[in-house]
Parts: structure tokens; C-alpha cells; sequence
């Protein structure tokens, strides 16, 4: 006997949930800023990767459907009580009627309680009934003094249905920095205990808003030298350091400013010859001079290749060699002819073709999957992390699960073999939905599932109008001439890490994109900045100063520059694997090309980011390395190197130290330092002690800090 | 798919008013006498007429949660399974249909999710959010045989009687397979990769038992426990919550998170039918004794019934 199944029911008009019953409570906008605000959904409670006592809610209220399934949904809806709201699950827990692991974190029959009561009493729905449009907090900055009165910091949201409510209950407030800056949570009111610029972020619903907060110290005002406004750069760096009342070190001396200018275009120290002639030159505008022949220097194209190289993270596929050396050609190419970095950008994006003849193919065999693909561009082209929405929606930014795994959809149907080629199939399985990822261009909007849509991506990256591609990079070549970026890390631009000068970064991106793109004119921007120009002497008042470009900071050379200088001053080069005796370490394509010197400085693998910090001192090893090992103290005895030469040709101590302290530090000696170095030299009996302690004073000037960093 | 769509008969239990908010209903049971149908939620046990589903009379529970309802097989007993959520497991032991308590079977930390009788009625199998697979003897009231070892919370059990073993299942993603009479664990069947949402066994003394489990992953998985074989598994596009076995076929029916009953071919793996019953999730299901009828209620707490017709 078969039968069919007839269904039974009645079509009972149900009730219309959205249409005029306004008055019912929203989940969305009503019950996840109640649990966000109690901090149940934070990483260390249920807000956790894994929730906390199997009940798993979003980070911060991130996914509201996901939420809703949590709380009425999930295991027969165990944790709402419909029949009798008071007994819920949810309300006895977050009350501790019953225990919680998680202490009480709302007031028993409070406000909030009752509104969670009420919501379940309606039938704990979720009727959508709006969204929020816009969240706004007052004040969005404030200059206040020190240990001030308390400052309310008030937040109003809009919402779809033309409503606006202050929400500043609801609202949650996190000092970046703690120990500056005091937040009562209940009152909703910070205050700063310590001066400079402070970050206070608030978040209500999806959103994050950054407060800022400047204290200037207590003393005068400050006045601004003169001479100390030349561009733009000048005018917001100055500004800031007038409102926070931080006084200005001097201008940098020629031989410093020197120094610091040809190591940061060209990666090498000033020659004997260039300080001399630099000492020399009397024209008002020869740093400007000094700046424009590096920038059109052959160094200079090879040390920014080599940056770049590190950017784009160039290295051999195992024994394959071919392809890094051919995506260094290109790259070394691009540098040369200053190619606009939009075009740069595109031509990576949309590569195709033999990794071994098409250079920028290589860009899609730098690192592992599409995910990880989507990671690497949008740190590289939009200084963004968007590998945090891999698992949960960025919880401090903008990012979606959906950008995350559309972005990496982009990248997901390539073949990244030798011949990288775009092929037909090729899926990013969504983590959340666990259905193949739809492109999607993050923040923007999907595109189609059909054929290759990198060249729709790079586009939108590439626009002028892309709020992400100039400030990204406008920033990394900032950080790289003045030792800090606008924003710091320079791959986590976002609103609630804003930059120190916002509208500096704003105005040098729309610089970048009005000079069609070109790095070589923003970095001669920058260095033609006072501000880049400035001491790195500091005086007590702005000696703590770490990122307001009060006085210069002091940075360390990067392994491969350092070992370059070692090899210059003491004049005996370092050999690299097979490569030709003299070959700088900047030039070497290959970062695992076998060279134990390099490996003590620390040299970057490329196989990850390389923008990780360097210590100015520099680890333990390598401290122990460069003070008794073979790098530098073979070399300084070595016959062929400079000192030994020097001695052979009977110069004078005299005249040996001058020139190895103008080698070495770009400039001479002091009268103290030539005084201390006589005084050494007199005690010494013999030719040989005498040797001895020129050598000594090779090893000290080698090892010192000046040499080690860039001042 | 053949089946008529047209309504003819229906009673919405407990829809007093339309904002009126009816706690979900997530277990059925049909009585042995096939004239009665009841279900759990919030509010106790309401016991309706099966013909027309006319409300009847509705027992009140000391505890806020009902979970699970189970006649022995005699049919002169009913297990009331739940409790109060992280506070306390209960199972009411009554007497059908004088619905006197025999024993109240306390002993879980959190609620019991599914009971299953032993084929004699003397003993009751239970599994509880709190992890615990427990024994009981029904008469006594006492726990005989603790199953340790599901490292999150137990949402269904069945017994294989004549096999001696005891599978669970729940939200750890796996199935584990006990010996009944030592308490050991056998074996763990980890196909699943989400929480297991139910288990139904395979009405039939022939060939060896078969156990069919709902994943939050969207499969059915057809297991041959007592020797550890996943069969088939059905990949479907909706989660299934709860299933049951149609009588003397090789189907099983399950009710899914979209609201719909779901035939599916337990050889073929096939969806043989859809029937939409509603808009809402249907946490629970159950078929009359003759297989002619499905009993499902939803998460508004409708109870809803879908008549099998003889085909033409």
C-alpha cells in the first residue's frame, strides 16, 4: 500500500510581525548592543572562536543571524522560555540566578534585563525592522588637560526607519592605551592621565568610531623656529606639535643630514668623496640638490628594488631560482622608470603567464592559496588586515566574512603552477556559510562567478578614488624615510587606528594620485620636509616624543645595508654564495642566498612579511657576532682592507682616523674623540701595539651605535 | 513527487491570541492506543486527540524544559524527559493513561535531550546536555551504568537490544556505540562534521540494526553500529532536526531548520518527497503507529499534521 502525504494545516492569518507593531523589541539594534555592552560577546567570554559553555555568540555582536540562532534557536531553544520569560536561560545566566561563569553581568531586573524580558515575551523574534545607517559620537576629538575633568563621550545612532536614538548606554568604550587613558564604562566618561595623543574607540552595534584625545604638556606654548615650514608635510607636523606643546630639536647638521639622505634613497653610506664635496658645496639648496642626484642615482634604483623586493615578498620556489631572478628584473625595471605604482599595482594583479619569463607572474607563486592571496594584497595595496574576517568579522574594522572569502574567490581560479594561468574551476569554501565563496570586492559589491575577475578588482583598487591604494602606500614610504608610519603598523590602516596626521596622509595620497602615481615624488616630498630634515637630538621635553617628528628616529640599518657598510668601511667585500666577489648584499635577488653574515644580521627570508621591527641595538647573537666574530674583525685585519692598506702606505694615525670616521659616520672627528684616540695611540710602545689599537678604533667605530642606525 | 497540496483538516494548538508567544514544541509522542497525540514544550505535556488534534488536557511539569517523550514499548509507560537548563536533568516516569508518576529519574546536571526504553520496560536509557549517557533502573530509580566519555552535550540515543549496545550521539559530532553490559565505549563514529542533531533506529529484526543520524553538517548518515559502518549518507540542502523511520520501508522521514518533511530513500539516499509544512523550523517529528500520518511541531508552537492518501 502507498500513500501520499496530504498536508494538514491551517493558514491561519498569522501576525504581521513588521507592519505596525513598532513597538516590539529589535533584536538587532536593542538585544545584541545589551549583550555587546555586557561583554558577553567579547573573544575571552561567548563572543570566542569556539564560544565559552557551548553557547557560541558573534565577536561583538558581529553576525546578528548567527546570534539569533545561538539564543532562540539552537537546542530546541533551551535558552528562551516563552512560556515563562523570567526563567529563560539567558536572563538567569547573565544575572547569575543561577551560576555563571561569567559572574553577573546584568542587573537583576534592571533596565536591560527587562528589555531582553520583554523581547522574549514577544516571542523572542527577530523581525529586522531596521538597520543601523549611521553612528556618530560627540565629541569626535578633544584637547583637555591632564588628570581633567571626567569627559562624557555621548554616541547617537540612526537607523533605516528615519529614527535616532542616543545610544550612548549601549555604547562600549576601550582606551587604545589603558594606562593613559581612564574609561568608566558605566558613565560612559574618559579621562586622559597622561599627555600626548590618545585613541579612545567606540563601538556600538558593527560599528567603531575612533575618539581622539590630545593633552599637551604642561608647559608653554611652544614657538615654531623659523625655516621649519617648507610644504605641506611641515604645516600638519608642525601644527600637532604646537597643540601638544612639543618643542622642536634643531635642523640636522650637512654631514648627518648627509648620511641619513644617501642611506635612506641609495641603501649605502656617503664616500669620502661625497661628504667632501657635500662639505663643500656652498649652494643654499644643496640638500635639495643632494636629494634629487640620489633619487636619479643607479643606487638608488638598486637599493628601492630591493625594498620593493621585500614588499613583494621575493624569493625562489624551492630550487627554482629562474622565476625570482625574472620578477626581479621586472621589478628593478619599474624602479628605473619610476612606473606609476597604479600601473605596477595592475600589471601584479592581473599577471599571467611562465613564472620564468613573465616576471609579475611570480606574484601569484609568492604565497600559498587564494586565501592567503587575499591576505597578502590587501595588506600589500590597502595596508589592510583582512585575515582577521577570515574566521569572524573584523571586530575593529570594516571587513566582513563575505569580503574575506570574496576577495580570496578573486584569486581562487588560477592555476599556480610554473605557467600561472587562469582556469574555469577553482572555489574558496566560505568558513561560515560552508558553501563556495561569490567574489566579491571587499566592502563593495559581489561580482560574477564567471571567468576571471581580477582585472574588475584591480581596477577598483587602482581607481583614483580608492580610499585605500594611495594611502596605503603613501604611508609605507613614509615610514620608510621617517622611521614611523602615519599609521602604525602600515598594513593596519582602519578608522579606529587612525593616523597621527589624518589629513597629511589625506592630502599626500591625493598628491600621489594627482602625480600620477609617482613613489619617487612623494619620498621627494618627504625628505624635502623640515621635518624629515630634524636632529635626532632630543631635549627633556621631547625626548619621549615617538611620533609626533619632534626630532628624527633613530632607525636601524636593515641587515643587507649593514653588511654593505661593514664591507665599504673596512673596504673588504662580503662574498655571497656564487655570486661575484664584490656584489652588494642589496643586490642579491635571492634572500636565501647562502651568506652566514647575512643570517646573523638577521636578513628577512621573504617568505613572510618583512616588516617586522628591527631593533636599533639588534638581538643577542648578533650583538655577540659583531663584536667577536669574523665579520668585522677579519676584515679590519684583512691585507687587502682599508686600514691595513693605510698603515702600508705609512699614513698618519692622524689621518687614519679621519678618514675612517668620515667613511664610517660621514663625518670627522671630534676634538674630544681625535684627543681620546692620540692619547691611545701614545701609549702604545711599539708599531705593532700601535697597529693594534687602530684596529681597536676600527672594531669601536664599526660597532658603535652611530654606524649601526641611521640618525 | 506526487502529493496533494490542498489543506483539509488542521488545528493549531495553543495560538490563543496572535501576539501570544507559544514556546516551541519539540517532542511528540503518539500514544499506544492510536487516538492520542502528545507533545512537549515550555509549558508541560498537552495531549491532544490524534483525529482532529483537539486540544485535551495539558500536564503540568515542576521543570521548564520538556525535551523528549517516550512510551515504553508495552505501552503502558511514559517518560516526560528535560529539566531545567544547566541546573538539573529530570525524567517523569507515568503510568499511560493513568498518568500516575512511578519514579522521577534525577540525576543529570543538565537537561536530558532523548530517553529510550529497554524492549522489557524495566530500564531507560538518557542523554543530557551535561554530557552523561546514564542506565536507569525505571523501578528503582536508581542510575545502573554511568557512559563517560562525549566531550559536549548528548542530544539523542537509541538501544540495540538484542546487540546489547547503546549508541549516542550529540553535539561533539559524534556517534559512540556502548556496551550495554560493561559501560565500555565499543566504538566512535566520527563522519559527522557538526553537532548531531538526532538518531532514529531502523524498526526491523532483519539483517543487522541500522541507525540513521541528523548532522548540522546536512547529511544523513546510515549507520550499521554494532560493527562500526557508515552505509550511505544523504547530503541534503537543509539541516535535519529529528527523524523517524516509516513503518516496514526503507524511508526515512525528517523534519528540517526550513520547515519541511523530507522523504528520503535510506538505499538510494535519494529525496523521494518535499512536503513544506511550514515557514518555521519543525523541531520534532513523529508518525502514527499505522504510518499514515506525520506529527510535527514547529518553533512557534504549531503542531501540525500531514495525512498520507492512499495513491490512486
Amino acid at each position: 500500500m502507498r500513500y501520499f502525504f496530504l498536508l494538514s494545516l491551517l493558514t491561519l492569518a498569522r501576525a504581521d510581525a513588521l507592519g505596525g507593531e513598532s513597538g516590539f523589541v529589535d533584536f538587532d539594534t536593542q538585544i545584541v548592543p545589551i549583550l555587546t555592552k555586557s561583554g558577553c560577546n567579547t573573544g575571552a567570554c561567548h563572543g570566542a572562536a569556539a564560544g565559552r559553555g557551548e553557547f557560541h555568540l558573534s565577536l561583538y555582536g558581529g553576525d546578528r543571524a548567527f546570534d539569533y540562532h545561538s539564543i532562540a534557536l539552537e537546542l530546541e531553544s533551551r535558552r528562551v522560555n516563552l512560556a515563562r520569560p523570567e526563567q529563560s536561560l539567558l536572563l538567569l545566566k547573565a544575572t547569575e540566578s543561577i551560576n555563571h561563569g561569567g559572574g553577573p553581568r546584568l542587573e537583576y531586573e534592571g533596565a536591560d534585563m527587562k528589555t531582553i524580558q520583554k523581547w522574549i515575551e514577544e516571542g523572542a523574534r527577530r523581525h529586522k525592522m531596521r538597520l543601523l545607517v549611521d553612528f556618530k559620537l560627540e565629541p569626535r576629538q578633544r584637547i583637555t588637560q591632564l588628570n581633567g575633568e571626567p569627559i562624557l563621550i555621548r554616541s547617537i545612532a540612526q537607523f533605516s526607519d528615519g529614527s535616532t536614538h542616543d545610544v550612548t548606554a549601549w555604547t562600549v568604550l576601550t582606551a587604545e592605551d589603558p594606562a593613559a587613558v581612564q574609561v568608566n564604562s558605566q558613565q560612559n566618561t574618559v579621562r586622559v592621565l597622561r599627555t600626548g595623543r590618545h585613541i579612545v574607540i567606540a563601538r556600538y552595534l558593527d560599528r567603531v568610531v575612533p575618539m581622539i584625545l590630545l593633552v599637551p604638556q604642561k608647559h608653554d606654548e611652544i614657538a615654531i623656529p623659523d625655516g621649519v615650514n617648507r610644504n605641506l608635510i611641515d604645516k600638519h607636523v608642525n601644527s600637532l606639535l604646537e597643540t601638544l606643546r612639543i618643542p622642536l630639536s634643531p635642523q640636522a647638521n650637512d654631514a648627518t643630514f648627509l648620511r641619513r639622505a644617501t642611506l635612506d634613497f641609495t641603501g649605502r653610506l656617503p664616500t669620502l668623496e661625497q661628504v667632501v664635496a657635500f662639505e663643500n658645496d656652498s649652494r643654499q639648496n644643496k640638500r635639495e640638490q643632494l636629494i634629487d642626484s640620489l633619487l636619479n642615482s643607479e643606487a638608488f634604483i638598486d637599493y628601492w628594488t630591493y625594498k620593493f623586493a621585500k614588499l613583494l615578498r621575493i624569493h625562489p620556489q624551492g630550487q627554482d631560482r629562474t622565476g625570482a631572478q625574472a620578477y626581479h628584473n621586472w621589478l628593478r625595471t619599474q624602479i628605473t622608470q619610476d612606473t606609476p605604482y597604479d600601473e605596477i599595482a595592475q600589471t601584479l594583479l592581473t599577471a599571467t603567464g611562465d613564472s620564468h619569463t613573465v616576471g609579475p607572474a611570480n606574484f601569484y607563486r609568492t604565497v600559498g592559496g587564494p586565501r592567503e592571496q587575499a591576505e597578502f594584497v590587501s595588506e600589500l595595496f590597502m595596508g589592510s588586515r583582512l585575515r582577521c574576517a577570515n574566521c569572524h568579522n573584523h571586530p575593529l574594522d570594516r571587513w566582513t566574512q563575505d569580503d574575506y572569502h570574496g576577495l580570496s574567490a578573486i584569486f581562487a581560479k588560477l592555476d599556480r603552477g610554473r605557467v600561472v594561468k587562469v582556469i574555469e574551476n577553482g572555489t574558496v569554501i566560505h568558513l561560515r556559510t560552508g558553501e563556495p565563496a561569490v567574489p566579491r570586492i571587499p566592502g563593495e559589491q559581489f561580482l560574477s562567478d564567471e571567468g576571471d575577475s581580477r582585472a574588475q578588482f584591480a581596477s577598483w583598487l587602482t581607481d583614483a578614488e580608492n580610499p585605500f591604494f594611495a594611502k596605503a602606500i603613501v604611508n609605507r614610504l613614509w615610514k620608510e624615510l621617517m622611521g614611523r608610519g602615519l599609521v602604525e603598523p602600515t598594513d593596519d590602516l582602519r578608522s579606529t587606528n587612525p593616523a597621527t596626521h589624518p589629513t597629511l596622509l589625506e592630502q599626500l595620497a591625493e598628491e600621489f594620485v594627482d602625480r600620477d602615481y609617482s613613489l619617487k615624488h612623494i619620498l621627494r616630498q618627504i625628505a624635502t620636509s623640515a621635518a624629515y630634515a630634524r636632529s635626532a637630538s632630543t631635549r627633556a621635553t621631547n625626548e619621549h616624543d615617538d611620533r609626533f617628528y619632534s626630532h628624527a628616529i633613530i632607525r636601524p640599518l636593515e641587515p643587507e645595508v649593514l653588511a654593505d657598510a661593514i664591507a665599504d668601511v673596512t673596504g673588504v667585500p662580503i662574498t655571497y654564495g656564487q655570486e661575484p666577489r664584490g656584489t652588494r648584499a642589496v643586490n642579491l635577488f635571492d634572500p636565501q642566498t647562502p651568506s652566514p653574515e647575512l643570517e646573523i644580521l638577521g636578513r628577512c627570508s621573504r617568505e613572510d612579511s618583512c616588516e617586522s621591527k628591527l631593533s636599533t641595538t639588534g638581538d643577542l647573537p648578533r650583538m655577540l657576532h659583531q663584536f667577536t666574530g669574523p665579520l668585522i674583525n677579519s676584515r679590519i685585519t684583512n691585507s687587502d682592507g682599508r686600514l691595513e692598506k693605510m698603515l702600508n702606505k705609512n699614513q698618519k694615525p692622524d689621518q687614519i682616523i679621519f678618514e675612517f670616521y668620515r667613511v664610517a659616520l660621514s663625518r670627522s672627528p671630534s676634538s674630544d674623540e681625535t684627543q681620546f684616540w692620540q692619547k691611545q695611540l701614545t701609549a702604545g710602545r711599539s708599531l705593532r701595539e700601535r697597529r693594534e689599537i687602530l684596529q681597536d678604533f676600527v672594531w669601536s667605530l664599526c660597532t658603535c651605535q652611530e654606524f649601526i642606525t641611521n640618525h | 513527487m506526487r502529493f496533494f497540496s490542498m489543506c483539509v483538516l488542521a488545528l493549531i494548538v495553543a495560538a490563543k491570541s496572535l501576539s501570544a508567544a507559544e514556546p516551541p514544541i519539540v517532542a511528540i509522542a503518539t500514544a499506544p492506543d492510536g487516538e492520542t497525540v502528545l507533545t512537549g514544550s515550555n509549558r508541560g505535556v498537552d495531549i491532544h486527540k490524534h483525529s482532529d488534534l483537539i486540544f485535551g488536557e495539558r500536564y503540568d511539569l515542576e521543570f521548564a524544559n520538556v525535551h523528549d517523550l517516550a512510551f515504553s514499548s508495552d505501552g503502558t509507560s511514559l517518560a516526560i524527559a528535560g529539566g531545567n537548563p544547566a541546573e538539573v536533568g529530570i525524567i517523569k516516569i507515568l503510568t499511560w493513561p493513568e498518568k500516575k508518576q512511578i519514579s522521577r529519574l534525577k540525576q543529570h546536571t543538565d537537561v536530558v535531550f532523548d530517553v529510550a526504553w529497554s524492549s522489557d520496560g524495566k530500564q531507560i536509557i538518557s542523554g543530557g546536555l551535561d554530557q552523561q549517557v546514564l542506565l536507569w533502573n525505571v523501578e528503582q530509580g536508581t542510575v545502573d551504568k554511568k557512559f563517560i566519555g562525549h566531550s559536549k552535550g548528548v542530544t539523542s540515543v537509541c538501544l540495540l537490544d538484542q546487540q546489547q549496545l547503546l549508541v549516542s550521539a550529540g553535539l561533539d559530532q559524534s556517534l559512540r556505540v556502548w556496551d550495554l553490559s560493561t559501560g565500555e565505549l565499543v566504538r566512535t563514529l566520527d563522519n559527522h562534521t557538526a553537532a548531531i542533531n538526532d538518531l532514529a533506529l531502523r524498526p526491523s529484526d532483519e539483517g543487522l540494526p541500522m541507525v540513521v543520524s541528523c548532522g548540522n553538517d546536512r547529511t544523513l548518515r546510515f549507520w550499521q553500529p554494532s560493527i562500526g559502518r557508515l552505509v550511505r549518507f544523504a547530503q541534503l540542502d537543509e539541516i535535519p532536526l529529528a527523524a523517524v523511520w516509516l513503518p516496514g520501508k526503507p524511508q526515512v522521514a525528517v523534519a528540517t531548520t526550513k520547515g519541511n518533511i523530507l522523504i528520503v530513500d535510506a538505499e538510494t539516499t535519494d529525496v523521494t518527497s518535499r512536503i513544506e509544512v511550514d515557514d518555521e523550523r519543525l523541531y520534532s517529528l513523529e508518525i502514527s503507529n499505522d504510518g499514515t500520518t506525520f506529527f510535527a511541531g514547529n518553533r512557534r508552537g504549531f503542531l501540525e499534521r500531514v495525512v498520507a492518501q492512499k495513491e490512486k
